[in-house]
Formats: structure tokens, C-alpha cells, sequence
């Protein structure tokens, strides 16, 4: 992981990204709690979740303007693993379902990319190395 | 001397994400051998199914079961051995179709499973996780052999739909928190195709 990160961390906006997808993470995770959407109106509270996902496509679009050709490589390989590891856990999971594991909440899927794209950058990166 | 110019030559891409958007190209061959996988696994699923209600009636004898076991080793070595000649002649985009079609075989519209309560069961809700794996792959592999171009359009492409995918689950999880009703995973699995094609669209036209 660490190779992976410092690769990144050459360049400000992949760390910015990644910190901005995890705390978007955290944030979605306190604003569903009861405690919270008893305060806060609904409507403010989604509106807020979608504002921090704009500014989390606007990192993207500046990332991919200014990365190198090395981190495109390594960010394209790691995007590529997270794009089909999600998609066959998604199609997968409802013949677990069946098993009698739970229905799936939206935050696993959000899990599940960001930390396959973790392990893509680390996997990836160390082919670079 | 000619033979050997040949023989050297690296194969033909059979799927490019062209500056006009992605272009797909299949021989006959391969269409054959993706049909040939997709029924192999088509005809798996309904050999289990038959097998398990004849099977929990009581009525299969040992030789029955024999023969039940025998269809399913040939059906899984028939898809084995097309996988094996896609893989050889690296055409890897008819390998991630073939993979994703007999994965798509075993989705079930019902809540129970193909084999409920017999010894199959758990076997045959894991059995599909093989050609997803071998799906996974070829895309990898695809996305590996792709020229500079279609890297780019590609990187962008899933970058965009990484970003709709996570900002739309992170919505809705709230959205389910405040009485939305909870989705089947399955819609998840369409937002991140039809963001990825939709991105596709969008950054080919950019190159044109």
C-alpha cells in the first residue's frame, strides 16, 4: 500500500481524491443516523451528500488533467480492477442473498469501489516499482 | 520466410476504443464459441435443477446420479475447453463475453436457489463466481493491450463512472435512511455499466 500511496502522493489531487471519497463515505454513514435526520431536513441533507460528490468529480477531472503518464497507467489498471471487481460483486450478491446473507446497503458498494481501487493502486503500483 | 513474418505478427485486436467510440469485432468463430459456452452453462443450470427435484423426491437410483455427474464434468469441460481456445488465440474481448454470459446463466429470478436443500446447493451459488473471475481477467487483459488513445478514453470513461457510481450510492443510502426503499444490489451493477458506456460516448466524441 505504501508504494501505491507514494506514488500518489506525488501528485496533490490523488491524495485530496482519496480523502475526499473517504470522508464522503463517513459523512453519508453520520447523516443516515437517526440523531441526525431528526435535526436536519431531509431534502439539506442529500443536497449536501450530492454537493461533496461534485466536488469529488471536479478532483477527478483535474487529477486526469495533470497526471503523469506513469499514474495514468497505474490509476487506469486500478480503475479497470475496481470497475469489474464491483460489478461482478453486484451481480454476484444476490445468489448470496439466497443464502441467507442480508440485503445490500448503497454505503458496501461505495465500500467495495474505493477499497478495490485501494488494492488496484497498491497491486499495480508495485509492478512500476 | 513468409511463414515466419506471420507467425510473428501480434494478433489482431478484436475490440478497440476508437477515437469514434468503441468498436467491436467478432469472427465467426468466436460467436460460435460464445454460444457454445453460453449453452454449455444454460445447459448445467437445468441438468442441477432437474437433478435436485429428482433428487428430493427420492426417485434417482446410483446409476441416475452417475449419470447426472458425468453430464455436468462434459458440460463444464465443453466451456473449459472453448475458454482455453479464446484464451490461446488472445481474443480477449469474446473471453469477457462469454465469461459475463454464463454468469448471466445462473442468475435466478426467484428467491431459492437452483439446488435448495441438497448437497449442491452452496456449490452451485458459488460455481458462477469462476466465470466472473475468468470475465474479470480478459477485461483486464483488454484494457493491458490497449494503445495509448484508447487507454486515455478508457481511463476517463471509468473515472466518470467511479464518480456517478460512488456519489449515487452514498444519495440513496441516505435517501433509504430517510424511507426510500432498500434496492437489490443488481441496480447497482446497471448504474456502473450504463455510467461506463455513458462515459465511453462522452470522452470517444472528445478525440473525434
Amino acid at each position: 500500500m505504501a508504494q501505491g500511496i507514494t506514488i500518489l502522493r506525488r501528485h496533490r489531487d490523488w491524495s485530496s481524491f482519496l480523502g475526499v471519497a473517504v470522508g464522503l463515505l463517513v459523512i453519508s454513514i453520520v447523516a443516515g443516523l437517526p440523531a441526525v435526520t431528526r435535526v436536519v431536513s431531509p431534502a439539506l441533507l442529500i443536497a449536501g451528500v450530492l454537493a461533496a460528490g461534485g466536488i469529488l468529480g471536479a478532483l477527478f477531472v483535474s487529477m486526469l488533467k495533470d497526471s503523469d503518464e506513469l499514474e495514468r497507467r497505474i490509476a487506469s489498471e486500478a480503475l479497470a480492477l475496481s470497475f469489474v471487481v464491483t460489478i461482478a460483486a453486484m451481480f454476484a450478491y444476490p445468489f448470496l442473498e439466497g443464502l441467507g446473507f442480508p440485503p445490500l446497503r448503497p454505503q458496501t458498494v461505495a465500500f467495495v469501489l474505493v477499497s478495490s481501487f485501494a488494492v488496484g493502486i497498491e497491486r499495480f503500483a508495485r509492478r512500476y516499482r | 520466410m513468409n511463414a515466419d513474418v506471420t507467425a510473428e505478427r501480434p494478433p489482431k485486436k478484436r475490440f478497440e476504443f476508437t477515437a469514434c467510440g468503441p468498436s467491436v469485432k467478432l469472427s465467426r468463430e468466436a460467436i460460435e464459441e460464445i454460444a457454445l459456452v453460453y449453452a454449455s452453462a444454460i445447459a448445467l443450470r437445468v441438468a442441477a435443477k432437474a437433478w435436485s427435484q429428482l433428487e428430493t423426491s427420492g426417485r434417482l437410483t446410483l446409476t441416475h446420479n452417475l449419470l447426472f455427474a458425468a453430464g455436468g464434468v462434459l458440460l463444464i469441460s465443453l466451456a473449459a475447453f472453448f475458454f482455453r481456445r479464446m484464451i490461446r488465440r488472445r481474443d480477449y474481448w469474446p473471453v469477457f463475453l462469454a465469461g459475463a454470459l454464463a454468469f448471466a446463466a445462473f442468475f435466478r429470478f426467484d428467491k431459492a436457489p437452483t439446488a435448495v436443500g441438497t448437497v449442491l446447493e452452496k456449490p452451485l451459488v458459488l460455481l458462477p463466481i469462476l466465470p466472473a473471475a475468468i470475465a474479470t481477467w480478459a477485461f483486464l487483459s483488454m484494457i493491458r493491450e490497449a494503445d495509448e488513445l484508447e487507454r486515455r478514453i478508457n481511463y476517463q470513461a471509468l473515472s466518470f463512472a467511479f464518480v456517478v457510481t460512488f456519489s449515487a450510492s452514498l444519495a440513496y443510502a441516505l435517501a433509504e435512511d430517510l424511507g426510500l426503499p432498500r434496492i437489490s444490489s443488481f441496480w447497482w451493477w446497471l448504474v456502473l455499466a450504463v455510467s461506463w458506456g455513458v462515459g465511453l460516448t462522452i470522452y470517444s466524441r472528445k478525440y473525434r
